[in-house]
C-alpha cells in the first residue's frame, strides 16, 4: 500500500517538474492541481486505510 | 498521414464500450433475478431513443468537439461550465465502473489482494494509452475488439449448450418501482454511456455515415449483452439472484469437451479489457474536455494527473459490491438524467435560438 503511494509521489514529482520546465503556463495550473488532489487522496488512504468502509457505514 | 480514426476503429471502440457493460449486468441480475431478461428487453426501446438523441446532438455539428458545441450554444463561460459538468460526470462514471470491477476481482478472484494493487497498474496502463493519443487507442481497440468478438461468440455458444428453456419462467416482479429503477439505471449504463464514444464523431473519418454505422454497432454490441443476459437466465434460473456475478458463475460451470474446463479466467480477463476500454474512452473525454476548457494545446499532459486522481477516488469510493449495486439502482438514474437528456436538449434548443 505504502509502496504504491510512494510510487505515485515519485511519478507525480517527475510529471510536475517536466511541466514546470516546459514553461507552458496554461498547463501548470490544471496539472499541478490535479496531482495535488490525487496525492492528497492517496495520503489520506495511506494514513487511514479503512476510510472507505467508515464512509460507507456512515452513509 | 491520416489523423482521423478509421470507421472500423470507431466501430470497434463502440463495440468494446458496449461490452464494457457486461460486468455491470451482474447488478441487474442480483437485484431482479429471473426478471433480468425482461428488464434488459425493456431497456432496448428507451436506450435506442437515448442514443438517437446523442447522435442527433453530435451530428448537428459534425466537425466540432463537445467543448466547441457547448461554447457555441451557451457562450464562453456557460460553455466551459457545461463542459466541466460533462467531464465530472465521465470522471465519476469511470471511477464507479473500475471500482465495481476491482471489488468484483478482489472479492472473487484475487481474494487476499488490496484494491489499490489492482487499480494502480490498471490506471498506469490507461494513462500510458491516453498519452499515446486517440489513434493508438483506435488501433489497439480494433485488435482487442476482434479477439473479444470471437470470445463472446464462443462463450455464448457454450452457454446456450447448458441452457434449459424452463428456467425463463416464472417471472416474479415483486417490487415494481425497484424494477423500473433497475431498467432506467441499466439503460443509462448500457446505452447512455455510449455518449462518450459519440463525442469522438468529430475525430472519426468524415465520410462515415453517422446514424447507420452507430446504430448497427450498438445493435451488435448491445445485442450480445442481451443474448448473454438471456443465456445466463437459461443456465441458472431461480438461483440467479444468489449470485453477485451470474455471468461469472455460468462461465465457471461450462467446459469444452474433456480437455478444457474452468475457462472463467480466460473469459474474465477478456472482459477486463472491455472494462478498461470503457474507462479509457471516458477518461479520454475528460482529458480532452478539461484541456480545451483550460485552453491547452493538447490533452496529453493531463493523462497522468487525471488517472492518478481517478485512482485516488476509485480507491476511496466503496468497499463492497452491495453498496455499488445500491448506488447504481437508487442514485445513478437521477445523476444520468442531467448529462444524457437535460444538457443535450438544452444545448440543441439554445443553439437553435442562437442560429435564429
Amino acid at each position: 500500500m505504502w509502496a504504491i503511494v510512494i510510487l505515485m509521489y515519485i511519478i507525480g514529482e517527475i510529471d510536475i517538474k517536466t511541466t514546470l520546465k516546459k514553461r507552458k503556463h496554461r498547463e501548470i495550473v490544471p496539472v499541478v492541481s490535479l496531482w495535488s488532489i490525487a496525492l492528497l487522496l492517496l495520503t489520506i488512504y495511506a494514513l487511514f486505510p479503512y476510510m472507505p468502509y467508515i464512509l460507507n457505514d456512515t452513509i | 498521414m491520416n489523423k482521423k480514426l478509421h470507421t472500423y476503429q470507431y466501430v470497434f471502440l463502440l463495440f468494446l464500450n458496449c461490452l464494457g457493460s457486461l460486468f455491470l449486468l451482474g447488478i441487474l441480475q442480483r437485484s431482479q433475478g429471473v426478471a433480468s431478461w425482461v428488464a434488459i428487453l425493456c431497456c432496448i426501446p428507451f436506450g435506442v431513443l437515448l442514443n438517437l438523441l446523442g447522435l442527433w446532438f453530435f451530428s448537428r455539428n459534425r466537425e466540432l468537439t463537445l467543448y466547441e458545441i457547448n461554447v457555441n450554444a451557451f457562450g464562453t463561460i456557460g460553455g466551459k461550465i457545461v463542459t466541466v459538468l460533462y467531464a465530472l460526470y465521465f470522471f465519476m462514471t469511470s471511477c464507479v465502473v473500475l471500482n465495481y470491477y476491482g471489488v468484483f476481482t478482489v472479492d472473487l478472484i484475487l481474494r487476499d489482494t488490496d484494491l489499490i494493487f489492482f487499480l494502480a497498474p490498471s490506471f498506469l496502463a490507461i494513462a500510458y494509452a491516453l498519452r499515446k493519443g486517440l489513434l493508438t487507442i483506435g488501433r489497439i481497440g480494433a485488435f482487442f475488439g476482434t479477439i473479444l468478438l470471437v470470445l463472446s461468440v464462443l462463450a455464448l455458444f457454450t452457454e446456450w449448450r447448458i441452457s434449459d428453456i424452463r428456467n425463463l419462467f416464472p417471472v416474479n416482479i415483486k417490487d415494481k418501482t425497484g424494477f423500473l429503477m433497475a431498467v432506467v439505471a441499466f439503460t443509462y449504463v448500457q446505452f447512455g454511456e455510449l455518449f462518450a464514444v459519440f463525442s469522438m464523431i468529430n475525430e472519426a473519418d468524415s465520410r462515415m455515415r453517422i446514424f447507420k454505422v452507430n446504430l448497427l454497432s450498438i445493435l451488435l454490441g448491445n445485442g450480445l449483452i442481451v443474448l448473454f443476459a438471456i443465456a445466463d437466465v437459461l443456465a441458472l434460473g431461480q438461483t440467479m439472484q444468489l449470485q453477485y456475478a451470474a455471468f461469472y458463475r455460468v462461465i465457471r460451470i461450462i467446459d469444452w469437451g474433456e480437455f478444457m474446463n474452468r475457462i472463467e479466467v480466460l473469459v474474465v480477463s477478456a472482459y477486463f479489457l472491455a472494462t478498461i476500454f470503457r474507462v479509457l474512452i471516458n477518461l479520454h473525454v475528460v482529458c480532452k474536455s478539461l484541456a480545451q476548457t483550460f485552453g491547452m494545446e493538447t490533452e496529453k499532459p493531463l493523462a497522468l494527473p487525471v488517472c492518478a486522481c481517478a485512482m485516488g477516488f476509485t480507491n476511496m469510493l466503496s468497499g463492497t459490491t452491495f453498496f455499488i449495486i445500491q448506488y447504481i439502482i437508487a442514485v445513478y438514474p437521477y445523476v444520468c438524467t442531467v448529462p444524457f437528456i437535460i444538457l443535450p436538449l438544452l444545448t440543441i434548443l439554445k443553439s437553435k435560438a442562437v442560429q435564429k
